[in-house]
């Protein structure tokens, strides 16, 4: 019993299931799977890798203006004035909360 | 009566300034979170889980504890005034809420919502005191054979409980198993799976992983429909309920306050199914059924006192079996873990003050809710009007920030992107991402007792069945999967959650 015992013991156990699970789908006429919407996928996605990129190489100021700013358009409904002024606002508010009151190890800005 | 004496010594922990402070900014922050829809308990206590593991174990279970009941609380408001429910536990509370409301009589449907789960709370605290001593006498029999069952149990629950097909559930679980092993390997020191990526050796961090699946999979298939809003009906205008609506309360928020106590023991169910049962309940007890969904006080004070109790009765299994029933309890578990709390070794024998002090702030913060919910209704409503967009940002953003701050580490904000795209792909496939998390938080100890199981009885399996208690859960758990291959239970079980 070593290390690969028990991953290789619920790794078959999943392809099992997965088969079956497959071959259930191929007979029966299940409902066809819904279709993906791209753009809050795209946007989302994008804005959580920004602030991953940026976090550590240049602060939590610029992270989370980017981030919001990059999220925002997954939005139909968003406006630029409104997202500047939310990306100012959680930029001030994150700084003042996670690194004045809650002392986290990160850095505020640097270029 | 030593429970009492016990509970007594929780109470004043749970009054220290520190403690009611937090506990105070957990009910605040369940009630807004609550209100709004789009973002629920498990994403919230996801987030804020980093921010926790600086302070006291007792104060951050406190605050967390407070963000899942206070979330009950203020998802029922929401529904009653604009048919839109907060949580998925107050989904019931809609049906005849919400017509309440329509008749101008928001203010009596409000104040037995609040009244009942207040109630319910407390009762329910009683109910644990209670429970404990015997409860802690059985986890004392639990060793690893045992152990195994239970989880094994525990995994099996959530699978009954889940969304959607059982295979695709039972799937999901296996899943999070497989992702649980990923890492070093404890036993051996060995590590899997992770080829040369450093930030792995660690294992997943569990933080990404559920605001991933559920809190930005939730937030992306929020932004794929139209906003949902509902109207505002009418001023509240009296509050306190009519000696009628007392009357015809009562009865269903006992009947509620007892089944939501009890279903909130079991492993898989919690607030969301007691609510569902007490409304069929309800509706099968009333002499005149066809007043359900046209503003029945009943429909209401049963269905709010079941979620409360319910939600406070699954801190039970968490704590005294270490076992957690639903994806919040699972959270709940990772807080402790963070902490270098095993739950599961009977934490009220070895740290009383943490357990008790947890139940008595849960009675403390039932009062809180009492008396932020009611008189500040308006200002809660009025959150309402802060749009999506402006919302969703921000939740994507305090994710990112919680997953960075817990390690320092920029790979797991990648990773949050990873289960992203994973928990959206799973809801497209009609998945339910619970048993996962689950699984995931369990997995490891489920591998580490097997082994030990194992070694003790020399690799023989026959050791899970020479001991009664293991023999005793092994039957259960065989019920279990009986009752999911039943075709009968099947269609039952589809109904109950079409209603």
């Amino acid at each position: 019993m070593g290390p690969g015992y028990f991953p290789v013991l619920i790794a078959l156990v999943l392809a099992m299931v997965g088969l079956i699970i497959l071959f259930k789908s191929l007979r029966s006429h299940a409902a066809a799977i819904e279709r993906p919407v791209l753009r809050p996928l795209v946007f989302v996605l994008a804005a959580i890798v920004v602030f991953a990129l940026s976090i550590e190489r240049f602060g939590l100021v610029p992270a989370t203006i980017a981030a919001i700013v990059v999220a925002s358009p997954a939005s139909r409904e968003f406006r630029w004035s409104e997202t500047i002024a939310l990306a100012v606002g959680m930029a001030a508010f994150a700084a003042l909360v996670f690194i004045y009151a809650l002392s986290q190890n990160m850095p505020l800005a640097r270029f | 009566m030593e429970s009492m004496s016990a509970l007594a010594g929780g109470f004043s922990a749970a009054f220290g300034i520190y403690n009611l402070l937090f506990c105070l900014l957990g009910c605040l922050l369940g009630t807004l979170i609550g209100v709004l829809p789009g973002i629920g308990p498990l994403a919230t206590i996801a987030m804020l889980l980093p921010i926790t593991f600086a302070m006291d174990p007792l104060t951050s279970l406190i605050m967390l504890a407070g963000i899942y009941y206070g979330a009950q609380y203020g998802g029922s408001t929401t529904a009653i005034l604009l048919n839109l429910p907060g949580e998925t536990s107050s989904v019931v509370t809609c049906l005849d809420g919400y017509e309440m409301a329509k008749r101008g009589r928001a203010g009596a449907a409000l104040a037995i919502a609040a009244l009942s789960s207040f109630f319910a709370g407390c009762v329910a605290t009683l109910f644990i005191a209670l429970l404990a001593p015997s409860l802690a006498a059985f986890s004392m029999q639990v060793r690893s054979p045992e152990y195994v069952v239970l989880i094994a149990l525990g995994l099996v629950a959530s699978v009954v409980l889940s969304r959607g097909s059982p295979l695709k559930a039972v799937a999901m679980a296996l899943l999070g198993l497989l992702f649980g092993t990923l890492g070093t390997d404890v036993t051996s020191g060995e590590t899997r799976f992770v080829e040369n990526i450093l930030p792995l050796y660690d294992g997943l961090s569990f933080v990404a992983l559920a605001l991933g699946l559920f809190g930005l999979a939730e937030l992306l298939s929020n932004l794929e429909h139209p906003e949902a809003r509902g109207t505002l009906v009418g001023r509240i205008t009296r509050l306190w309920p009519s000696l009628d609506d007392f009357r015809q309360a009562w009865k269903a928020v006992l009947r509620g306050t007892g089944l939501g106590s009890v279903m909130g023991l079991l492993p898989g169910s919690g607030a969301a199914v007691a609510s569902f049962t007490s409304y069929v309940v309800e509706k099968r007890f009333a002499h005149d059924p066809s007043r359900f969904g046209y503003g029945a006080v009943e429909g209401v004070a049963g269905p709010e006192a079941a979620n409360n109790a319910a939600a406070q009765t699954s801190f039970i299994p968490l704590l005294m079996l270490g076992i957690p029933g639903t994806a919040t309890m699972a959270l709940m578990m990772g807080a402790l873990m963070m902490q270098g709390i095993a739950p599961g070794s009977a934490i009220v024998t070895t740290n009383p003050t943490l357990f008790w002090g947890l139940i008595a702030s849960m009675w403390i913060g039932n009062l809180m809710l009492l008396v932020i919910n009611l008189p500040m209704i308006g200002l809660w409503v009025k959150m309402l009007s802060v749009p999506y967009r402006i919302l969703f940002p921000s939740i994507l953003l305090f994710s990112c920030i919680g997953v960075y701050s817990l390690n320092s580490s920029s790979f797991d904000v990648w990773m949050l992107a990873v289960f992203a795209a994973a928990g959206y792909a799973l809801r497209k496939l009609d998945c339910d991402a619970a048993p996962l998390l689950i699984a995931f938080i369990l997995g490891p100890l489920l591998e580490e007792h097997l082994r030990r199981a194992l070694v003790i009885s020399r690799g023989s399996p026959m050791i899970f069945i020479e001991r009664p208690i293991a023999l005793g859960l092994i039957i259960c758990v065989v019920a279990l999967i009986g009752l999911i291959i039943l075709p009968s239970f099947r269609a039952k079980r589809e109904e109950a959650f079409h209603e």
